[in-house]
């Protein structure tokens, strides 16, 4: 994925949460395919933006391969920065809630796949 | 063949509503009796007698009368977490067949006691949970296949989209208790425990291993009440599994203008080959218009975060039109008990077993002690 959508992503985001509708940014859960230049750079600055500062609190799991972050901020926001095994051209998926409202940024995933089980 | 006799123990404004919803559904089985102890409160009792009335069966203030009853061949328990221990081994020790609330038990220590009375009792027992969903059976085929190769990461995500939110604004990270001992309330409850069983329940499943190293947050993001009662709306846990693989959950009530459905239901599964999204609003109908839109009531004062079934109908909360999913979600509680019903006939081991739910309790219990303390958690 080009790092400037991402970064184009990011701050559509940003400008999203800060509009109003949904009140005050508490969690992002950031998935993005495995493979990006610096990692989580870009998802962990809009977290900082948001959250107004650095997180306090940073737990890393799985390997090279496939990371999730899950961090913590002394104003106790959150968020989980997850990487996926899919195509590095892949769009995020960001669930972003507030205390009055979500935004969902919603990559192409492969949700089709349910309707083996809804219609067998 | 006779109709199996159910008990059920626990009324209104519990699971219970929607569990004996359920077994009224199956013609296999026909509820008998509503029980629960004596000397509860005289709200509990008045709710479990509204159940009793609604389906017509006896109520009896007695479980160990109850549950040695002739015509009761399963116990479907939703005592209040507060006394699940003392009901739960009463009904195990009974050696009924055994239909449980979640999560099964306030802390994993408990769990483990009831687990022990139910395999002494060698009892066919199963734990409501989204196992049986479409979405999850999507997952669950998609893992068994081997086409995503290992699977090193599952990621879930089970929001109930319901209640006012929007009503807390204060920010700061939530004192969190090790050991939570009190969980019913009227206007709240702890959700990630409450909630948070269903992805981390979800994640075991998928990965088939056993937990490791656990580290959580919870918050209070959303609503008032559940501030005033110190109790979180939200928690997030990621945790290791002794087979190698990364689950992240997420569970929690966001406030019912946050999602077009019910709220986001999500599973993501990650392996070596590729990544699979199974959403329970997917495929779906997506509807715009001019029309009347549905809009959350005067919040119900017996259950402001319409938790419950009875007081969501009668407060009138309508259903959300924007999202028309293809899977219908009103199968979901009853899909659970039509297999454990399966598996009560049929002598099959149900999935969501006590044993299995065992280390779902484990991870919120270790998620709890993470949250407090700001560590992760490690679990013998």
């Amino acid at each position: 994925m080009q790092l400037n959508l991402l970064a184009k992503i990011s701050e559509d985001l940003n400008e999203a949460a800060r509009s109003g509708q949904i009140g005050i940014p508490r969690f992002i859960r950031w998935t993005q395919p495995a493979g990006i230049l610096n990692d989580f750079d870009i998802a962990q600055n809009l977290c900082n933006r948001l959250f107004g500062s650095t997180p306090e609190r940073t737990d890393e799991f799985g390997s090279d391969l496939i990371k999730t972050r899950m961090l913590v901020w002394t104003t106790g926001e959150s968020a989980i920065l997850a990487q996926s095994s899919s195509n590095p051209d892949s769009l995020p998926e960001v669930m972003l809630l507030g205390s009055a409202g979500a935004i969902y940024f919603d990559g192409p995933g492969d949700g089709i796949r349910t309707l083996e089980e809804v219609v067998r | 063949m006779a109709m199996l006799g159910v008990l059920c123990i626990g009324g209104n404004q519990t699971h219970q509503e929607t569990h004996a919803a359920g077994f009224a559904l199956d013609p296999r089985t026909q509820i008998v009796a509503v029980a629960d102890e004596q000397g509860i409160s005289e709200r509990r009792r008045s709710l479990n007698i509204a159940l009793a009335e609604k389906h017509g069966v006896p109520y009896i203030e007695n479980i160990e009368e109850a549950v040695s009853r002739d015509d009761v061949d399963i116990i479907s328990m939703c005592a209040d977490v507060e006394r699940r221990e003392r009901v739960a081994i009463q009904c195990a020790e009974s050696g009924k067949f055994l239909y449980l609330d979640k999560p099964l038990a306030g802390s994993a220590s408990i769990a483990e006691k009831i687990l022990d009375a139910i395999t002494r009792n060698q009892v066919t027992n199963q734990m409501y949970s989204f196992v049986h969903t479409p979405w999850a059976r999507a997952a669950r085929a998609c893992v068994m296949s081997g086409r995503l190769g290992d699977i090193k990461a599952v990621n879930v995500d089970i929001l109930f989209a319901k209640g006012p939110g929007g009503t807390n604004s204060e920010r700061g990270l939530r004192v969190e208790t090790e050991v939570p001992e009190k969980f019913t309330f009227v206007e709240s409850k702890r959700e990630f425990f409450d909630l948070g069983v269903y992805p981390i329940g979800l994640g075991l499943w998928l990965s088939g291993g056993s937990p490791t190293e656990v580290s959580a947050v919870t918050g209070n993001y959303f609503f008032e009440q559940h501030l005033r009662n110190d109790t979180e709306d939200f928690g997030a846990v990621v945790f290791s599994t002794d087979n190698g693989v990364t689950v992240s959950a997420v569970g929690g009530r966001i406030g019912w203008d946050s999602h077009p459905a019910g709220g986001p239901h999500r599973i993501t599964v990650i392996g070596t080959k590729g990544t699979e999204r199974f959403d329970a609003w997917e495929p779906r109908l997506e509807i715009y218009g001019t029309g009347p839109k549905p809009s959350l009531p005067e919040p119900h004062p017996q259950d402001p975060m319409g938790m419950w079934r009875s007081t969501q109908q009668s407060s009138g909360i309508p259903k959300k039109t924007q999202y028309k999913s293809l899977a219908d979600e009103t199968a979901w509680y009853s899909d659970d008990i039509r297999v454990f019903i399966d598996c009560v006939m049929s002598g099959k081991e149900p999935i969501m077993t006590a044993a299995r739910a065992l280390d779902v309790s484990k991870v919120i219990s270790a998620a709890y002690v993470s949250a407090a303390n700001r560590i992760q958690v490690e679990i013998d």
